[in-house]
């Protein structure tokens, strides 16, 4: 049983280096601030070492997997006040403005940042209040009613939006893969 | 249902993924998905929009620190562990799903899905020719057939049943030979759901022949649970 024991904990460890960075990340932009993002991820990843053994194949790879579990308890945190909820949006553009490169950039992480400013770019093609509705949900969560509160939009707008958005987004996917 | 029926759907479906819904709606839509397949193919292909969104945000770089209290809450609780509790074993699966080096990667992640595997070996035409049957996972759709035909290190795959995989998707097989699957060739099938896949080399060396669903152009390792198994013996 020890020898299991060990073997979990390698497979814990190699799992964390290879997707705490990026799930760090998320916590950081959905919260906003880097103790309350560094709180969301450990307890996150606690959450999936004590739960791995629910991680399906069927449903997806591993990131997603960890992106899904990082993003709930980013969101629980918004919720609970850990993080000022405000919506923080791209298109406010301070998020758009790429950071200069530090000397001890690693490679990985200027691997990171530039397939990030890719995926923005392909974001930024969508309509404004197609990202607008999505960013609010995804990184805010913020519900359809709470959103067509905010933007005084009748419900079913915000609906529309989100869905028009994704098929946009998702036949780029598509585009990308032929 | 009406088409307006569906793209209400449709939208409901989009602030599921988003996790938009409030606990009610989002009951309503699991509800609804679990008995509508229209509705279960369409989540996961706009299901895979949202894969884009963590991918579009400023890196940051973790404080060490996170790493070493993870690490050593992670200790503490596997020594503190009863030897009789059950330790979450599919880390395996995780672990071989995070690490896909190019061509090659440990088998447990893929392997562990699926039904039972049936072995029918008999000759079939040509002396040196063995037929080897495959039966489906359970993450084929009910009906799906394959056999194998062997002769020496190379052989052809025929299927029935299977889907087509869609515009943007290939069938792909696979040889494994113990923790190592390396790609062989993709295949589509016909409007009947016929496909044939000539293997040009790996029989002798493996001890499975699998196929997946893959992105047109395949992969070099598998990116989806494989839907049938063949043992090479």
């Amino acid at each position: 049983m020890g020898l299991v024991r060990d073997r979990e904990q390698r497979a814990f460890e190699v799992v964390y280096d290879r997707h705490g960075g990026a799930a760090y990340s998320l916590a950081y932009r959905i919260l906003g601030d880097p103790r309350a993002a560094e709180d969301a991820t450990q307890e996150a990843f606690l959450s999936i070492w004590r739960s791995g053994a629910r991680y399906d194949p069927l449903r997806g790879s591993v990131r997603n997997w960890v992106f899904g579990v990082v993003r709930n308890r980013a969101i629980d945190a918004l919720r609970r006040g850990s993080a000022k909820r405000t919506p923080k949006l791209a298109m406010d553009g301070g998020e758009l403005i790429e950071k200069q490169p530090s000397a001890d950039q690693t490679e990985a992480e200027a691997i990171r940042r530039e397939t990030a400013k890719e995926v923005r770019g392909r974001l930024d093609e969508l309509p404004g209040e197609q990202s607008q509705v999505i960013e609010l949900a995804y990184f805010g969560g913020f519900t359809h009613s709470e959103i067509a509160e905010m933007l005084q939009m009748p419900i079913g707008t915000v609906k529309g939006r989100m869905r028009l958005g994704l098929e946009k987004i998702r036949a780029g996917l598509a585009e990308e893969m032929l | 249902m009406s088409a307006a029926d569906h793209r209400a759907w449709e939208e409901e479906l989009a602030g599921y993924v988003l996790g938009a819904l409030d606990p009610a709606e989002r009951e309503a839509v699991e509800s609804h998905v679990a008995g509508c397949e229209r509705c279960r193919s369409d989540l996961r292909w706009i299901g895979a929009a949202i894969e884009v969104l963590p991918a579009s945000v400023e890196p940051h770089e973790p404080p060490a620190r996170l790493r070493r209290r993870l690490l050593a809450a992670v200790r503490a609780e596997a020594r503190a562990a009863d030897a009789t509790t059950t330790v979450p074993g599919r880390w395996r699966d995780a672990v071989a799903r995070t690490l896909r080096p190019g061509l090659a990667y440990v088998a447990a992640g893929v392997l562990v899905v699926g039904g039972a595997i049936g072995y029918v070996a008999g000759q079939s035409g040509k002396a040196d020719e063995t037929t080897v049957t495959a039966r489906a996972t359970a993450s084929a759709p009910a009906g799906t057939e394959a056999t194998v035909v062997r002769s020496g290190d190379a052989g052809t795959l025929r299927t029935t049943g299977l889907p087509q995989p869609g515009g943007s998707g290939v069938y792909q097989v696979w040889i494994r030979d113990g923790d190592v699957i390396e790609p062989s060739t993709t295949f589509v099938v016909d409007r009947a759901g016929a496909g044939v896949a000539a293997i040009p080399a790996g029989l002798e060396s493996g001890d499975a022949v699998m196929v997946t669903r893959e992105p047109r152009g395949g992969s070099d390792a598998p990116t989806t649970a494989p839907l049938l198994r063949a043992p090479l013996g």
